[in-house]
C-alpha cells in the first residue's frame, strides 16, 4: 500500500484481515470508499439515528409517498403541455 | 408503481415466512438517509418456508422483472425449489428474494448476523449494519460505493454515540 492510500487510523484494506466467511471488517479502509465518504451528509444520519428503527421506517415511507406524489405532479404537467418544464 | 413496503413485509410474516431483510430497506432502518425501491430479502429454503413463502406471494401477480410479457412463468413451490434468487415484479412493486446472497450465503448462515426489528406493524429479521456493509461490498457493484461509504459512516457516528 503506497503513503498516498494509508489510512491515517491505521486500518486495512478489504483484500487484508477476511474473516471465516472471506470477508473484510465492515470498517476496513479503502480509499475509494474515503472519497465518497467525504460527500456523505452526516447530520442526516445524525438525525436518523435519534430515531427508532420503526420511526426511520416510517419516515422513509412518507418521503418516498412525498416523491411518488412529486412524481406524478410532474407526470400530469406533462400531460397538459408536453413542453412543461423544458424551457 | 412504487413498491408497498408495508404489504410486502406484512404479507411475509403473516406467513410467517422465516426470511431476513437486506438491502436499501435494511440500510434505512439502520439510519440511511438513501431512497430504495425494491425490497431485498434472503428466504429459507427449507420446503415448509418455500411454501409459506409461495402462499404469501401469490396473491400479488408475482412475474419476472425485466421478462417479456407471456412467460410461462409459474409461482409455485416446484418454481422456487428449482431456482434461487428471483427478482419479481408484483402488484405490490418489485420484491427480490434471495435464497442465497454474495458474501452472505444462505438464511441459516446470515442468521447470525440478523437482528429482530419492527417497523411497518411487522416483526422480522433485519440483517446487522457491519454485515449489511460486508455484504454491499462482496456485491463488487459501483453503484454501491456511495452506499458503502454512507453506511460507514453511519457505523462511524453509531460508535461515536456509544463512548
Amino acid at each position: 500500500m503506497s503513503e498516498s492510500t494509508r489510512d491515517p487510523e491505521g486500518r486495512q484494506p478489504p483484500d487484508e484481515l477476511n474473516d471465516d466467511a472471506g470477508l473484510a471488517p465492515a470498517d476496513a479502509y479503502d480509499p475509494l470508499i474515503e472519497a465518497f465518504k467525504k460527500d456523505v451528509d452526516r447530520t442526516l444520519l445524525r438525525e436518523n439515528l435519534k430515531l427508532t428503527p420503526a420511526q426511520r421506517a416510517q419516515k422513509f415511507l412518507d418521503f418516498a409517498r412525498f416523491a411518488e406524489e412529486l412524481r406524478e405532479a410532474g407526470q400530469r404537467a406533462r400531460a397538459k403541455d408536453p413542453s412543461w418544464g423544458l424551457k | 408503481m412504487p413498491t408497498d413496503f408495508p404489504k410486502v413485509l406484512q404479507s411475509l410474516t403473516r406467513h410467517e415466512v422465516r426470511f431476513i431483510l437486506i438491502g436499501g430497506l435494511a440500510a434505512i432502518i439502520h439510519g440511511s438517509a438513501r431512497l430504495t425501491f425494491d425490497i431485498d430479502v434472503v428466504y429459507a429454503r427449507d420446503i415448509e418456508n418455500i411454501r409459506r413463502l409461495v402462499a404469501a406471494i401469490a396473491p400479488h401477480s408475482p412475474y419476472l422483472r425485466g421478462a417479456p410479457p407471456g412467460l410461462p412463468f409459474v409461482w409455485d413451490e416446484r418454481t422456487v425449489r428449482a431456482g434461487l434468487n428471483f427478482t419479481l415484479v408484483t402488484s405490490l412493486g418489485d420484491v427480490d428474494l434471495l435464497g442465497e446472497v454474495a458474501g452472505g450465503g444462505a438464511y441459516e448462515q446470515l442468521l447470525p448476523f440478523a437482528a429482530e426489528a419492527e417497523a411497518f406493524e411487522a416483526k422480522f429479521f433485519c440483517v446487522g449494519l457491519d454485515r449489511l456493509i460486508q455484504l454491499k461490498r462482496a456485491a463488487g457493484r459501483p453503484r454501491d460505493l456511495e452506499q458503502i461509504a454512507e453506511l460507514q459512516a453511519l457505523l462511524e457516528e453509531r460508535k461515536k454515540r456509544a463512548t
